[in-house]
């Protein structure tokens, strides 16, 4: 069917372009510029240590606590974990901390942790030792994240991040329903076999609270684990923290870790 | 046929949600406990009872709070001898000595934790008593081998047990190394030998 000519000028095509593109061009230039504005001062550019946090809400004033592992000091004797057994009660076969060797080889990564160290390392077979060009220690344990993702997963509240920054298991509530060994990045949960509730490292809140360092950090011959505060500006980790040349596990999982590794290499992330 | 009213049902219904509702209300405070903290959803006195656990290691400033007063020396001298200068070569140091310029490897074994051979602080005493000798419950070579083994993954700034040398490698799985080298200080302190062992001009 035809119709009669069309009315253009009831259209005003022209006219509403031209606004709607100075508009448009507008706000792209006022957008880019608070863009730039907030990478540059905006949440990104905050330090750790005056983040907001989701699940870390009640923070202390007094203390954040924080644990540094440094890589290119674990001579892998195991210690830690012999001390951390004795400390913590940890029954046989299970862990609370533990020290993973790498061997990195042309061919892949090979590791091993043998009773999670608690009886020191072996050599690993020439073929694997020869071809390795790098070679070291890797001591793991619960990360103490701010947003831990187990604090998150307990259906009944019985995990918790302390205002202190510890992630706490009590024990008395918990069910035993291992969601949260599920929900750990880290592997650093297990339950416990012998009193069937959920357990993991509490980087020692009895001995810490009592004015003692953890019994891994009291135990390391080679200063690889240290343990302090970040609201204390003399400690060792808040020397490392500002020096800025430490990395976590898994960044990108966001759990926002409280151990910083020094020396970390990409194989482990 | 008894005469029903036409309602009953609905009453019934009311009297089986209200005893529902109680019943919950009642099972409800019984299971939320007293001091639970509903912004960030935990039981706040869990804290004091975890920071009541009891501690096992007491670090070497512990050992030192009672072996000061009665020397040392005279201890280890007592149990078997380690000889002279025990006391200010490993107890002057803090194993967590404050951050400096000191490089971490600068140590003879000062460093080290008392209790890691010799075991945790409440297996050796209680408050002011003892109950138990801080001996070293493992006194094979694995003491020692956990720490000095030849690892390609140990930091070689760390001694190594040196298996170049035969007579050595082969003393390793046949003597203890304490026959020779002391544990508190095994590089300079050697164990005077009725016979020497000849290693060469290796060693």
């Amino acid at each position: 069917m035809i119709q009669g000519p069309i009315d253009f000028s009831e259209l005003k095509t022209t006219e509403v372009a031209s606004d709607s593109r100075r508009e448009f061009l507008k706000h792209l230039l006022s957008g880019a510029a608070t863009a730039t504005v907030l990478m540059v001062y905006g949440p990104a550019a905050v330090s750790r240590t005056d983040r907001e946090f989701r699940i870390w809400k009640e923070r202390s004033e007094e203390h954040e606590w924080a644990y540094v592992i440094n890589i290119n000091n674990c001579i892998g004797c195991g210690n830690c974990v012999r001390a951390c057994k004795r400390e913590n009660q940890v029954p046989d076969g299970v862990f609370r901390t533990w020290v993973e060797r790498f061997l990195v080889t042309n061919e892949g990564v090979y590791v091993d942790s043998p009773d999670g160290g608690l009886e020191g390392f072996e050599q690993v077979n020439a073929g694997i030792r020869e071809q390795a060009h790098a070679a070291y220690f890797v001591p793991k344990m619960c990360n103490h994240c701010a947003e831990p993702p187990c604090v998150q997963a307990c259906p009944v509240g019985a995990t918790y991040k302390s205002p202190e920054g510890f992630v706490l298991n009590d024990h008395e509530h918990c069910l035993g329903c291992a969601y949260c060994v599920q929900a750990c990045p880290y592997g650093a949960r297990f339950i416990n076999p012998d009193h069937h509730y959920s357990d993991k490292c509490t980087w020692c809140y009895h001995r810490v609270k009592n004015g003692r360092l953890p019994a891994c950090v009291e135990v390391c011959p080679n200063k690889a684990r240290l343990f302090g505060d970040l609201k204390d500006p003399e400690s060792e980790v808040t020397k490392i923290f500002e020096e800025d040349k430490w990395m976590v596990l898994k960044p990108f999982m966001h759990t926002e870790p409280y151990v910083f590794y020094v020396g970390l290499r990409r194989e482990v992330l | 046929m008894k005469d029903v009213s036409p309602t009953t049902h609905v009453f019934r219904l009311i009297a089986v949600l209200a005893i529902a509702l109680v019943a919950f209300v009642v099972w409800r405070a019984w299971a939320i406990p007293d001091s639970w903290n509903y912004n960030v959803w935990y039981r706040e006195a869990n804290l004091a009872e975890e920071s009541a656990l009891p501690l096992a290691y007491g670090g070497n400033e512990s050992c030192k709070s009672c072996h000061e007063d009665i020397s040392l020396t005279e201890v280890v001298e007592a149990a078997g001898g380690f000889g002279d200068g025990f006391e200010d070569e490993f107890m002057d140091p803090p194993a967590q000595a404050p951050a400096g310029d000191a490089p971490p490897m600068e140590f003879e074994h000062k460093g080290l934790s008392c209790e890691s051979c010799h075991g945790p602080l409440a297996d050796h005493a209680d408050e002011e008593d003892k109950i138990g000798d801080a001996v070293v419950m493992n006194k094979s070579n694995w003491q020692c081998l956990n720490c000095h083994a030849q690892l390609a993954s140990r930091p070689a700034e760390v001694a190594q047990f040196t298996e170049e040398i035969e007579d050595h490698r082969d003393m390793r799985d046949t003597t203890l190394c304490q026959k020779c080298h002391n544990p508190h200080d095994p590089i300079e302190e050697m164990v005077a030998l009725d016979e020497p062992i000849d290693f060469g001009d290796e060693l």
